[in-house]
């Protein structure tokens, strides 16, 4: 069954706005921090 | 072997519980449904068949092998019709590829991750709860062939319900089994969340929800290890399942006893079951006000939750009742060692306050956020979330409105499924917010530690599939993110997993206990009793371990003796013949009796008349001693 892209262009703005902001936050704070711990 | 074991256990278990839903009349929406609560039934009543034969004293390899190996027998139509159903499955699969490819592509990530676990189970246990009780305690068990209590081993009066499969791996032998056991309730869990989002109209959904489920770092890494959170999930959901089934098709009575019997296993298996519990009895009144049914049919639901309930709780208390009797009858509190100042005794008082970062409304918004950017103030970071519930959480939120208002998400998911009604979907979405916000906050409010979180992951995990639909495609990302992780996970294991390594190897550079224990059980005699000052690692050694602190704690002997002489008798009388004395770097003198052990070794002294140095290794940072006790009498 093909499933449709349903998101109105707004809705979109906003959440990749806000996934770009948590993935790179997420980089920044936990992952960069973790890798360092095992060096 | 280890794999012919948990095949013919998974199986067994499978099959068992699937014979008692069909002889019960329980009726399900195809079979991946059927699997998964047959699977969680069958995990249920398998763990309570060893406490029971563990509590009358047959705890052996014989009695298990025989009444397993019966039941085998007794079960072979049903055993058949799952082996053909698995060994259906590829096929299934390839079919999916032309009609749905992305769920194809989705359920063969799915198996690929579960056999990626299952490769990480086979590794020795290392973990440190596991080392210090979920494995030490039926080890213990198994050596004294019955289910006993343990006085200096708090931990030996929880609800083991998970741990009586540990204690059967032992049984066989094989601690890998054990790691493979708590894997069955991972491999339910996905089973069952694929079968909801089926019913909720997308097969994709299902799997894109088992799989943030899966790949969500702290369940991947808890679910190939012998802890109990992921089977406490397992049993909960499942009781959440089941409402689900109440809500929808109007089902009988009966599912209120199912729904008992789940919770009853998941109070058996850890006392913060009672948040799901909460969630599920709030949820069941609602459940009337959300169906779509007419008056009619809301009439005969009222009736149903009317007599319904008082069934659900009854049957919650006869399904888990044993543990806390149990532990009432030792200590004389239900919850030992738990709330001391309200059932009295000796026992801990729980910090509410030990992990995570406050309870003020400013943290109850922060907190997913500072969950999943900083996992090590909740518990540590080997629990942690990962990005997907994050980054699609306000899609959640959105999806509350959606129930509500203008449908951006759901109405298009209702049209393109051709089983289900909007008026329904939007039922069951909504259950799944009520469950996982009263869920959540029970656990905001008590004991932030993401472990604890879990029994909820399931539940959100669908919220966030169907929220993520549009944008899938970032989803299948930090999908692949966190099984990047699920691979590193296992890094220190490949070359023994690979053959490239024995486990001795492994153990000896994992494992700080190996070395001294191995040597503990190639010249202690195993029915000696060890008193422990103070590794609490004790899976290793097979001599019977008495952890000092506990000991100190029960018979209080500093205080009761006057001489170093009157410490020597309390020990003599409960037949302690040596010590393992570790020296830590973190140990405290300061804060210990001047006639506790550790103080009284500090006394070349009284070591050189009472105590025999047999052995002493480093290991790390720390430096280990053996000592027979040299008893006045017996010099």
């Amino acid at each position: 069954m093909k499933e449709k892209e349903t998101a109105p262009l707004w809705m979109s703005i906003l959440f990749w706005l806000w996934a770009l902001f948590v993935f790179i936050s997420y980089v920044l704070l936990f992952i960069l921090p973790e890798l360092g711990k095992g060096t | 072997m280890t794999i012919l074991l948990a095949g013919w256990l998974f199986l067994l278990t499978l099959s068992l519980g699937s014979f008692l839903l069909k002889k019960a009349g329980f009726s399900f929406q195809g079979s991946l449904e059927r699997s998964g609560f047959a699977l969680c039934l069958g995990y249920g009543v398998i763990g309570y068949f060893v406490l029971f034969i563990g509590l009358f004293g047959f705890l052996n390899l014989r009695v298990a092998t025989i009444s397993l190996g019966c039941l085998t027998v007794l079960l072979v139509r049903e055993e058949v019709f799952w082996l053909k159903w698995f060994l259906s499955l590829p096929q299934r699969l390839l079919s999916l590829r032309k009609e749905d490819p992305k769920s194809f592509y989705f359920a063969l990530a799915g198996f690929g991750v579960l056999t990626l676990a299952l490769l990480q189970a086979f590794l020795p246990p290392t973990a440190h709860d596991s080392m210090c009780y979920h494995l030490y305690i039926p080890k213990r068990f198994v050596a004294t062939q019955r289910i006993e209590y343990l006085p200096y081993l708090v931990n030996s009066l929880f609800p083991f319900l998970i741990e009586m499969h540990f204690t059967l791996a032992l049984l066989f032998g094989d601690p890998a089994l054990a790691n493979i056991f708590h894997l069955f309730s991972g491999v339910g869990l996905f089973l069952g969340i694929a079968a909801l989002g089926k019913r909720l109209g997308s097969l994709w959904v299902g799997l894109a929800a088992g799989l943030i489920f899966i790949l969500t770092p702290g369940i991947f890494n808890q679910m190939v290890i012998t802890y109990n959170d992921v089977g406490l999930a397992f049993f909960s959901f499942f009781a959440f399942y089941t409402i689900l089934k109440l809500a929808d098709e109007r089902a009988g009575l009966k599912w209120f006893v199912l729904m008992g019997i789940f919770s009853g296993f998941a109070m058996s298996v850890k006392y913060l079951a009672l948040f799901h519990i909460a969630a599920l009895l709030v949820l069941c009144p609602l459940t009337l006000i959300l169906s779509p049914w007419g008056g009619e049919g809301r009439v005969r639901g009222a009736r149903n939750l009317f007599r319904g309930l008082p069934i659900y709780l009854i049957f919650t208390f006869l399904f888990s009742f044993i543990w806390y009797l149990r532990s009432y009858l030792h200590e004389g509190n239900p919850v030992y060692p738990f709330f001391p100042e309200i059932f009295g005794g000796t026992g801990k008082e729980y910090n509410f306050d030990r992990a995570g970062t406050g309870k003020g409304i400013l943290d109850f918004i922060l907190v997913f956020w500072r969950m999943t950017m900083i996992p090590q103030r909740f518990g540590g970071s080997w629990a942690q979330l990962g990005l997907c519930y994050l980054t699609f959480l306000p899609l959640v939120f959105f999806l509350i409105f959606e129930t509500f208002s203008k449908n951006v998400i759901l109405r298009p998911m209702a049209e393109e499924s051709q089983s289900r009604s909007f008026a329904l979907l939007r039922m069951t979405v909504l259950l799944l917010i009520g469950f996982s916000f009263i869920y959540f906050l029970f656990w905001f409010f008590t004991v932030q530690n993401l472990r604890f979180l879990f029994p909820l992951l399931p539940v959100l995990s669908v919220l966030i599939a169907v929220a993520a639909r549009p944008y899938w495609v970032w989803l299948a990302v930090l999908l692949m993110l966190n099984a990047g992780f699920a691979v590193y996970h296992g890094k220190s294991g490949y070359a023994y997993l690979l053959g490239r390594e024995i486990a001795s190897v492994y153990l000896g550079r994992e494992e700080r206990t190996h070395s001294v224990a191995q040597w503990i059980n190639q010249n202690i005699p195993e029915e000696a009793k060890v008193l422990n000052v103070e590794e609490v690692r004790m899976f290793y050694f097979d001599p019977e371990m008495i952890r000092e602190r506990e000991f100190r704690k029960k018979t209080r002997y500093p205080e009761s003796s006057k001489t170093p002489e009157d410490v020597l008798e309390v020990l003599k009388k409960t037949g302690i013949t040596h010590i393992l004395f570790v020296l830590h770097e973190e140990t405290d003198p300061e804060s210990l009796p001047p006639l506790a052990i550790w103080s009284l070794m500090q006394d070349a002294d009284f070591k050189n008349r009472y105590l025999q140095l047999l052995h002493e290794q480093s290991a790390g940072n720390d430096k280990y001693e053996i000592y027979r006790i040299l008893y006045p009498s017996t010099q």
